[in-house]
């Protein structure tokens, strides 16, 4: 069963840094909190450390400073890991299983016997319309396909919280788009909460409540924006102002934390 | 063989253009084989050549029908023989590359030993093995898993070594044993890197088992390949020489399409680009 917490953050980021034994700083002064059925977007150059502290979320690296809680627990603990769901930025399956045994592959390593986990296999699947590819393997997919079977995997512990690493970054155009829409409807039917690696400033808009910009060289949230509409939208969405307006507005910050990481770093205190 | 077939996408795997394909396949080895036998036997005639130095098509021809009893005879105990080494070598090389692929400090300290059993030369230490284990069918079969072993070993421990890390951080993830990381990904992920070492594998458990027989092969209905051909050559007949060569070569190739057929219905649904190894 999904539990949902009603009070305090699904996610808490305090003050978290993380330095490279050669000396790099990869995340400096990190703070963040993520509320239940939030969408938070988290847009940076390459090399800003936004994967890194996805990987941090998910209790797959280290930080060398400050504290991350996923409801309250730490990230490697089983409970919060039992809890998030991680979408990679490839497909990540496993050639040899079909499509079904893909998806089921984590209740497959949590023990759950057979008969359940196809149930639950065919019932995401179904979410990310795939039910007609079940048998199929993945060599047989298109690379919008695998990312399906990869989100369907990634849903299929019904996991409160969903971590996605710059999933359609390597998708053409219009699949995004179409993904991104997906996305959407899959979120607004499980109720979880979402963060989401992309360096793309228009998914990030079109996706997210809120959109924490981060700068590299050392990375750091410079800035948080919330995106001023409804959680429901469609591609209309993209002609109105307040999409263009904060796509204009995230821009800006992004360019400015590039360019002079000064005036960036005394932004910070905003976020 | 088995790269065209793996990277051919399933779509065009018709019946009819997939016999048009095995002919076209088949076309151009069949030409150089006549071609091949043609020139033989003109070169034979031509210089004259006496069948007690270079046998004409004809004479090996005439000595497998001569002596077709004792060839089969032989090819099933070199068969015997190449099949126990190269299960042996199968046993004994994922076995040790297991071991090898657990820790790194182990591979370290084991690994360059693996290169020297490869490098030592097989018919040197043969005799050893002979006085170890005695004339017959153990010495042959040992020395056909010391020389085949190493490509297993050496493969499968690459394949274990090798999984993607992606995967590895997604079986940790979800919390996965020790155990289930080796048996449901790092075995089946090196499946397509053993079958590449098994390949190579198979020939040389072939070769092994006739350099054994040179060595410690026995007389009569129970001689192999091997002892055979240094029977015959030291007789000068040189037609029944060149009976069981072909012979082993045959043996060679059957022990080759095993493993490819094998590695094609066990690899059947990786991606062509995951199962580049098997070439």
């Amino acid at each position: 069963m999904r539990q949902t917490l009603t009070d305090g953050p699904v996610v808490s980021i305090r003050d978290v840094g993380k330095t490279y034994s050669s000396g790099t700083t990869a995340l400096q002064n990190i703070y963040l909190d993520v509320a239940p059925h939030d969408f938070v977007s988290l847009v940076g150059p390459s090399g800003c450390g936004k994967s890194t502290l996805l990987r941090i979320i998910a209790g797959l690296g280290d930080a060398t400073s400050g504290s991350v809680t996923v409801n309250g627990e730490t990230p490697t603990s089983p409970k919060a890991r039992q809890s998030l769901g991680y979408v990679f930025q490839d497909a990540n399956l496993l050639p040899w299983h079909n499509v079904q045994d893909n998806v089921a592959l984590p209740l497959e390593l949590g023990g759950v016997g057979k008969n359940k986990r196809r149930e639950a296999a065919e019932e995401v699947l179904e979410l990310v319309g795939l039910s007609d590819f079940a048998h199929a393997y993945p060599r047989e997919l298109s690379g919008g396909m695998r990312m399906r079977v990869s989100i369907a995997r990634a849903l299929v512990t019904e996991p409160q919280l969903i971590l996605m690493d710059e999933p359609f970054g390597a998708l053409d155009e219009i699949t995004r788009q179409r993904l991104n829409q997906e996305l959407l409807g899959i979120k607004k039917q499980t109720g979880a909460t979402v963060i989401f690696v992309t360096h793309n400033v228009f998914e990030a808009v079109y996706l997210s409540k809120r959109i924490a910009i981060m700068s590299a060289q050392p990375g750091r949230i410079v800035h948080t924006v919330s995106v001023e509409a409804d959680a429901e939208r469609t591609p209309d969405f993209r002609g109105t102002d307040v999409f263009s307006r904060t796509v204009v507005e995230v821009t800006e910050v992004l360019e400015r934390g590039i360019a002079r990481p000064d005036t960036a770093q005394q932004k910070e205190q905003v976020a | 063989m088995s790269i065209t077939s793996s990277t051919t996408p399933p779509a065009t795997k018709t019946t009819p253009s997939r016999t048009r394909n095995t002919l076209s396949n088949l076309t151009p080895p069949a030409i150089t084989f006549v071609v091949t036998i043609a020139l033989w036997q003109a070169i034979i005639t031509l210089f004259d050549i006496p069948p007690y130095l270079v046998p004409g098509p004809l004479d090996v021809v005439n000595a497998l029908r001569e002596s077709w009893r004792t060839i089969l005879n032989a090819t099933w105990m070199t068969f015997q023989a190449s099949a126990y080494a190269l299960l042996i070598s199968v046993v004994l090389g994922v076995s040790v590359a297991l071991i090898l692929a657990s820790s790194k400090r182990l591979y370290k300290a084991l690994f360059p030993y693996t290169v020297v059993l490869q490098t030592t030369p097989v018919i040197a230490v043969a005799p050893i093995i002979v006085v170890w284990f005695g004339i017959g069918m153990s010495s042959i079969t040992t020395v056909g898993v010391i020389i085949s072993v190493f490509p297993i070993i050496a493969n499968t421990t690459t394949g274990l070594l090798s999984t993607d890390p992606n995967l590895l951080q997604l079986f940790r993830l979800y919390n996965a044993s020790r155990w289930q990381i080796l048996t449901k990904l790092r075995l089946p992920y090196a499946l397509p890197y053993f079958f590449a070492g098994a390949r190579v594998a198979a020939g040389l458990a072939v070769i092994g088992a006739i350099v054994g027989e040179y060595v410690a092969g026995m007389g009569g209905k129970r001689g192999g390949l091997g002892f055979v051909i240094v029977e015959s050559a030291n007789r000068l007949r040189m037609g029944q020489v060149f009976a069981a060569t072909l012979a082993s070569a045959i043996l060679g190739v059957l022990f080759l399409v095993a493993i490819n057929t094998l590695s094609h219905v066990v690899l059947k649904h990786w991606h062509a680009s995951a199962a580049k190894h098997e070439g």
